[in-house]
Order: structure tokens, then sequence, then C-alpha cells
């Protein structure tokens, strides 16, 4: 090993990032070299330096029961709670809790994919830089597009190859209480809501119909004012909701 | 009857296995808001979050970990999003290893930081260092440093590459450097009078 090499490691050694072998060459290496050795004993000094001043001792306790009061709170409104709710446009409170709660029956708690998750984050976080890109200019569907789609593949029937279906919106959401990716499409002039949600197990009950096409099978409803269309794409559920007579997007107020 | 006591169960598990993380978990959020009521909300939301997604978690996988991707999840969502700046920082100018070349020209030991330029710096010194790191930067060193997790981990806590995490911690060395040499330099600090 020579200087070049060992300097190049040495952030890496400090961080215990190498494989045994290369630790044991740059052993060798500082043994032999001075200037090496300085280096990287300035550098381990420096970290440690860094690590004890910017630790701060922090009084916990307080907030620790103040954790486990709420959530026995929480589970104790649980008991008395007929179901759960969204916190919705109030104009649209009462008919969109009749949705949530026929849709919210599909949905519990099942294992976390966090290979799925990560792609919520992440398209979290394009979707971010693109409402962020909004306020100085318009996005364009396109744009939209291109952000969902190593996500989603929305179903041929209702929305894909659509030459009307245009990308409108597009944010991270919450549906059902779950994290869930949120978009607005324009399909024939009405805008339909499409929330994506990281769901290994729906059990669309026996009361929707099915379709099924060569790529998905296709869960639908039509309850008195809305409609509801749920698929499954790659691995992720997603769910649609328009509302039947004007075809309007029935709009779910963030979570967060 | 009986999902009341799974109920306790399972809040019982929650308050063993989770809470004792409160501590690692507000000392990062605090370097993350920098503001001490931002910290406490956040560490909040985020033990009430893995509460309510703690039948997901793997039992016997890295709690830690998976509590601080909760966390880091939240903080560049919701908190990011009201103070998100452009950064502008240029580091590309910085030499590696730049303290270390700064002292370099010294005369004594600059191995020993507790005769040198370490005596300057206050803790306060280096608590702003790292809060005026750009957010992407912070976290990471963060999670690193003060929190000791490994690349991998940080990657799959930040949600980025591991090519990211090395070099986002790399360039983050850079201005760290450059920040505390600053404050020295502040603090009366010179190179010849070391010499």
């Amino acid at each position: 090993m020579n200087c070049r090499e060992a300097l190049e490691n040495l952030y890496a050694y400090l961080d215990g990032q190498l494989d045994d072998d290369t630790v044991e060459r740059i052993q060798g290496h500082l043994e032999v070299c001075d200037h090496c050795f300085e280096a990287y004993e300035f550098e381990r000094l420096l970290q440690d330096f860094v690590v004890r001043k910017g630790q701060v001792i922090v009084r916990t306790e307080p907030l620790k029961s103040k954790v486990m009061d709420k959530i026995r709170e929480l589970d104790q409104e649980d008991e008395g709670a007929s179901g759960f709710f969204f916190v919705v446009r109030p104009y649209l409170a009462a008919a969109a809790a009749i949705v949530i709660t026929l849709v919210g029956l599909y949905f519990y708690l099942g294992d976390s994919s966090s290979t799925l998750y990560a792609s919520f984050v992440d398209c979290h976080l394009k979707c971010n830089d693109l409402i962020q890109a909004e306020q100085q200019q318009p996005v364009s569907p396109a744009q939209i597009d291109s952000c969902l789609s190593h996500i989603a593949v929305f179903p041929a029937r209702f929305m894909k190859g659509d030459e009307h279906r245009i990308p409108t919106f597009g944010e991270v959401n919450q549906y059902g209480g779950e994290d869930a990716a949120h978009f607005v499409f324009s399909y024939h002039g009405s805008l339909i809501s499409v929330f994506i949600v990281d769901q290994n197990k729906i059990d669309p009950s026996g009361s929707m119909d099915q379709t099924t096409d060569d790529r998905h099978t296709y869960f639908h409803s039509q309850e008195e004012d809305f409609n509801i269309v749920m698929w499954k794409c790659n691995c992720a559920w997603c769910v649609a909701i328009s509302c039947a007579e004007t075809g309007k997007i029935i709009e779910f107020a963030s979570a967060y | 009857m009986a999902e009341k006591n799974n109920k306790i169960a399972r809040q019982r598990e929650f308050e063993e296995v989770a809470l004792k993380h409160t501590d690692a978990l507000l000392r990062t959020a605090l370097r993350m808001t920098k503001n001490e009521s931002d910290a406490d909300d956040l560490v909040q939301e985020t033990m009430l979050k893995a509460y309510r997604f703690f039948d997901r978690f793997e039992r016997g996988s890295n709690i830690k970990a998976w509590l601080f991707k909760i966390m880091t999840n939240i903080f560049i969502n919701d908190y990011r999003r009201k103070s998100r700046k452009p950064t502008g920082v240029s580091y590309d100018d910085i030499d590696d290893n730049f303290l270390y070349h700064q002292l370099e020209g010294s005369q004594g030991k600059v191995t020993d930081p507790e005769e040198s330029l370490f005596t300057k710096l206050l803790d306060t010194d280096v608590r702003a260092a790292i809060d005026e790191l750009p957010e992407d930067f912070r976290i990471v060193v963060v999670l690193a440093f003060l929190e000791q997790f490994s690349y991998e981990e940080i990657a799959e806590i930040a949600n980025i590459q591991l090519g990211t995490v090395k070099s986002r911690l790399h360039r983050a060395r850079k201005l760290l450097q450059k920040s505390l040499w600053q404050h020295a330099v502040a603090r009366g600090f010179s190179v010849e009078e070391s010499k």
C-alpha cells in the first residue's frame, strides 16, 4: 500500500467500513509511514472530538411518559370508536366518510414491504420537487407521469392507453391512516383521485364487481355517489375514486 | 376483553423495546430541527407513528434503525418542506483533510488536539458547525458520527444509495472541517500561535 491509497481509505477506515484485509494493509503502512500515521491520528482525534462535543445530554423522561400517555389514550379511543375517519374537506365530509368506511373495511395492517416503502418515499421526494418547481412554472403532465411511472401501472381498461388520460397532480398523502401516494388524473375531462397504498393484503369484498384484462384484475363498484376502482400493481393496491354524478375528484386532506 | 389484554401487551412491548431509543432519537432530532420544541414534536410524532405501525415491525430486526427511518422520513417530508432553502454551499474548493493541512505547517504535534486547535473550540462551536451543514449532509453526519450507524444502515434510513451516503459524508467532512477552522479562528486561534 502506498500513501495515496492509504489516505484515500482514511475515512472509510475511521468509519469501520473496510474489510479485514484492507485494514491490515493500512495498519502495515501506518507502522512504517509517519506522515500517514499522523494524518490518520489527527482525523481520528478530530472525529472523536466532534462526537464528544456534538453530543448533548438530553432529558427524555417527560417526553417518554407523554408518549406512553398518548399511546394509551389512542388505544382507549379506538375502543370507543366505531371505525376510523379521515379528515376531509368539510363540504365533502359526510359523503366521503361513507366511501372511506366502505373502502376502509378492506384494509388492515399487513406486513410492510421496505422496498415498496422506499419507493413511496422516493416518489414523495420527486413529487415534492415538482410541487416546489410548480411555484415558479407549471408542471407538465409528462413530468408527473414520469414521476409516477416507476411505481404505478394504471389499468388499461380504466386509465392507461387512453389519450384523454392526463395526470395533473401528485403527492404523498395518507389513505386510511396509511402512507399512500396520491395522484390526480384528468380523465375525459373529469378529475379522478388515485391512491396507491402499501398493503400486502387487501381483501375487496364480494360486493365489488370484478373485471380482468391481460394485466390486472379490477374490483370496481358504483356506490350511490361514487365510483371506486381498486387494482393491484407492483405489490401495491391502487384505489381510484371519482364522484359518479359530476366525475369530480374527491379530495382528502392530508393526515400529516 | 382479550383485545384489551392484547393492547396492554402491545403497549408493554413497545415500552420495552422502542421507548429506550427516545434519547438517541431526541439527540438526532435536535440536530435535525435545530430547535428544542420542534425536536420534541418530531420525536413524539415518530413514536406515535411507530406504535401505529408496530405490528409491521419485523421482530428481531434492528428497531433503532427502523425508528430512525420513520423519524427521518417524517422530518424530510414534513419539517423540511416548511423551511427548505436552497443551500448553494460550495465545498469543492475545500481540500481533503482540510484542517490537518492547515495545521501541518505548524511546529509541534498536530496530533495532540488538546494542545492545539481543539482547546479553542467550545461545545457550542462544534454543534454550530454541525447545524450549519446543509440538511442532507447534516442528516448523514449525525447518523454516522453521533449515532454510529453503518453506511448500509444510513442508506436504508435516509433512503439513499450507498454511494450517496459516502459522497455526502465525504463532502460533509470537508465542510465541517472548514467550519471548525473558521470557528477556531474567530476565537483567536492562529497557526502562528501554535508554532
